[in-house]
């Protein structure tokens, strides 16, 4: 059963399409990662299924709701990680964890136990207790990374969640993705970084000028265009649309 | 309703920091110890530079005497009849006053103050009348004392003067002290424009850095995608920013009055003066009723709700939380220049372009309507609730759309790099 369905989703900013009617499906479960260069439309797509944005034409439907239709149920099923995301620097990191679980969560029962959840996933420790302005980069990543799917959504929205990061702390993140996964979390990245694509995601969709050019398991792509790796199937794809 | 008041906190908690509450202290003790400083310098200046005139109907020896002991006092004085055309602020020593004093009856001495405004330095003026008869007192006291030892009642002695001072203003007069006056209508006529002009300041430019941080560190956008509609993250910023600046403005307002007690020396009023103000105010015809002050404070709401709703689209459109204090620097302008306009100028007696100019600008109905609730201006009180009901309307319409489109997100403000301002922009 599919988590996200996209439907020839299309915005038009008035110079032209930064997203030209894409249709992909994210199924239960799975780790879908959009690929792309720079203004390629990516975070154009993960605007507009998160709800940040409307469509000018098209349609996404989160888990039975439609994004146009019933964004407010669409929120209630999705979280989203933007690229370089902060978080407010004169909270304490639980602090965070409980104010983003009160707003969604109908008590403050289920909120708690949502921030508790949050807090061993992101493992912190007692470092929870200290203000954000003291973490580092890395702390408030896997801290926004923790939020993001401390309610068990059906689709986790990541934009470029490890940019940034060093190895290790990448690392951490990555196999957080793929453990949540597992637990039944879908997921939707987005990534300049190809190992990283290549290394959990389930299945990769590459974007150019607003067009998804093609879709399948990192696997089949490579097959499909003769490439060792994901950088060179991007490489190929990209350079065959110009 | 539970999400908008979790909003609500985190809101306040974003804004109540050591760097707004900080600020708050210090300016209570600089106002404090400027009041001080004004009050010892006005009094040396008026002693020092101003005339007192005297109508002296007595002519006595006594009276004679009287003006010697201020001109020795540092009081210059001169000479008027009461057929003459008399200045603003004169001191009558009545016909009969040697003869009160002679018989061992207290005698009057009238202090008339024509109050031609309400403005800051309206009661100070009066203050060289109030210093010359608290001297005749004392010199007066002196003499007896010396003179008669115990051949006077005690309470004569000690006060062998009645002081009666009379007020006028707009042809009504009315008995009482013009500090007393001053200060009563000060606080409604000055201090009033004075909170409005600190709700307004403090609270767009709170509300402003506040939406442009959110953007910035895309906070909004987190918040945004969370199941709690857009309308309650403006409702909370908004709302929270009128909390914080309503405290402030309270706070603000401790130590300003401490700066005008200092200056007015209103804090040194009788008790005999503190309750005839209110008697006074009302034969002046400057009572504020339970209505005046309702349509005051809806006034004063409207003027910041449209401040903070101006301020948080222009945050929301800012580059960053810097070009946030610059794009509200128009809003700021807009404040300030009735705020200037009615404590140096009555706006009604401007010419009609300059006049509807300041009119147009919906703060400047705030800013004057203490004075139109005293005048009894109801046309021009209701006149201008209106006015500012319709612009508070379209501004929350337009922050509505704002918030509600994706212009939240692809405009932005660049008034330093393009003449027209706006431009879209993204990914």
């Amino acid at each position: 059963m599919d988590t996200l369905q996209v439907n020839a989703l299309a915005k038009n900013y008035g110079r032209g399409c930064a997203v030209d009617h894409i249709s992909f499906a994210v199924q239960e479960n799975e780790i879908f990662s959009l690929i792309g260069p720079n203004g390629a439309g990516k975070t154009t797509t993960i605007r507009m299924i998160a709800t940040l944005i409307t469509p000018t034409e098209g349609d996404a439907v989160v888990d039975g709701h439609s994004i146009r239709t019933d964004p407010v149920a669409v929120r209630g099923c999705i979280s989203y990680l933007a690229d370089e995301a902060g978080a407010y620097q004169s909270m304490t990191g639980r602090g965070y964890l409980l104010f983003m679980a009160q707003l969604c969560t109908e008590n403050d029962a289920d909120a708690r136990r949502c921030a508790d959840y949050a807090a061993e996933v992101c493992a912190l420790g007692d470092r929870l207790k200290d203000r954000i302005g003291t973490y580092s980069r890395g702390m408030i990543r896997k801290l926004l990374l923790a939020r993001a799917v401390m309610t068990r959504p059906k689709l986790a929205i990541l934009d470029e969640p490890t940019s940034g990061l060093d190895i290790i702390n990448a690392l951490e993140i990555r196999r957080l993705i793929q453990r949540l996964s597992r637990e039944g979390t879908s997921f939707l990245l987005s990534s300049h970084n190809m190992l990283e694509i290549d290394t959990i995601s389930d299945r990769v969709g590459i974007i150019d000028h607003g067009k998804l050019l093609m879709c399948g398991t990192p696997g089949e792509l490579k097959e499909r265009l003769g490439a060792e790796n994901l950088e060179e199937v991007f490489e190929k794809a990209v350079k065959g649309n110009a | 309703m539970r999400k908008f008041w979790v909003l609500f906190r985190k809101e306040l908690r974003e804004m109540l920091t050591l760097q707004t509450i900080i600020p708050m202290i210090i300016s209570i003790l600089l106002f404090s110890f400027m009041g001080q400083f004004v009050s010892d310098l006005s009094d040396s200046q008026q002693l020092s530079t101003s005339t007192l005139t005297v109508v002296d109907e007595d002519r006595s020896a006594l009276s004679g005497e009287l003006l010697t002991y201020l001109a020795g006092q540092n009081i210059q004085t001169e000479m008027a009849d009461a057929g003459d055309e008399l200045p603003a602020d004169y001191m009558l020593i009545p016909q009969g006053f040697e003869a009160s004093i002679t018989a061992g009856e207290p005698a009057p001495i009238q202090l008339h103050n024509n109050l031609t405004s309400l403005s800051m330095t309206a009661g100070l003026k009066a203050r060289l009348s109030v210093r010359a008869s608290e001297g005749i007192q004392s010199f007066l006291s002196n003499k007896l004392f010396a003179q008669s030892g115990s051949a006077y009642d005690y309470d004569f002695v000690t006060h062998p003067v009645t002081v009666h001072e009379i007020t006028h203003l707009n042809g009504r007069s009315a008995e009482i002290s013009p500090e007393a006056l001053s200060a009563m209508t000060m606080q409604q006529s000055i201090m009033v424009p004075i909170i409005v002009f600190l709700l307004a300041v403090f609270g767009s430019q709170m509300v402003a850095a506040a939406t442009a941080n959110e953007k910035i560190n895309k906070t909004l956008e987190t918040l945004l995608t969370t199941p709690i509609s857009r309308l309650s993250v403006l409702a909370a910023k908004m709302l929270s920013a009128a909390a914080v600046s309503l405290l402030m403005a309270v706070i603000y307002m401790v130590g300003f009055s401490n700066y005008m007690s200092g200056m007015t020396g209103s804090a040194e009023m009788s008790a005999e003066a503190v309750q005839s103000t209110g008697g006074a105010m009302q034969a002046l015809g400057l009572q504020i009723s339970g209505g005046g002050y309702a349509l005051l404070g809806l006034d004063l709401f409207m003027t910041l709700l449209i401040c903070l709703c101006v301020a948080t689209m222009l945050g929301a459109l800012a580059n960053d939380v810097k070009s946030a204090q610059t794009v509200t620097m128009p809003l700021m302008i807009l404040v300030m220049i009735p705020y200037l306009a009615t404590i140096f100028t009555d706006i009604s007696s401007l010419g009609p372009v300059p006049r509807w100019l300041l009119y147009a600008i919906p703060f400047t109905h705030t800013f004057t309507a203490i004075s139109n609730i005293m005048l009894g201006k109801t046309g021009a009180l209701i006149g201008g609730l209106i006015y500012q009901g319709a612009f508070l309307a379209v501004c929350l319409y337009l922050a509505c759309r704002l918030f509600s489109s994706d212009k939240l997100f692809t405009m932005k403000l660049q008034w330093n790099r393009r003449r027209h301002g706006a431009n879209a922009s993204e990914n």
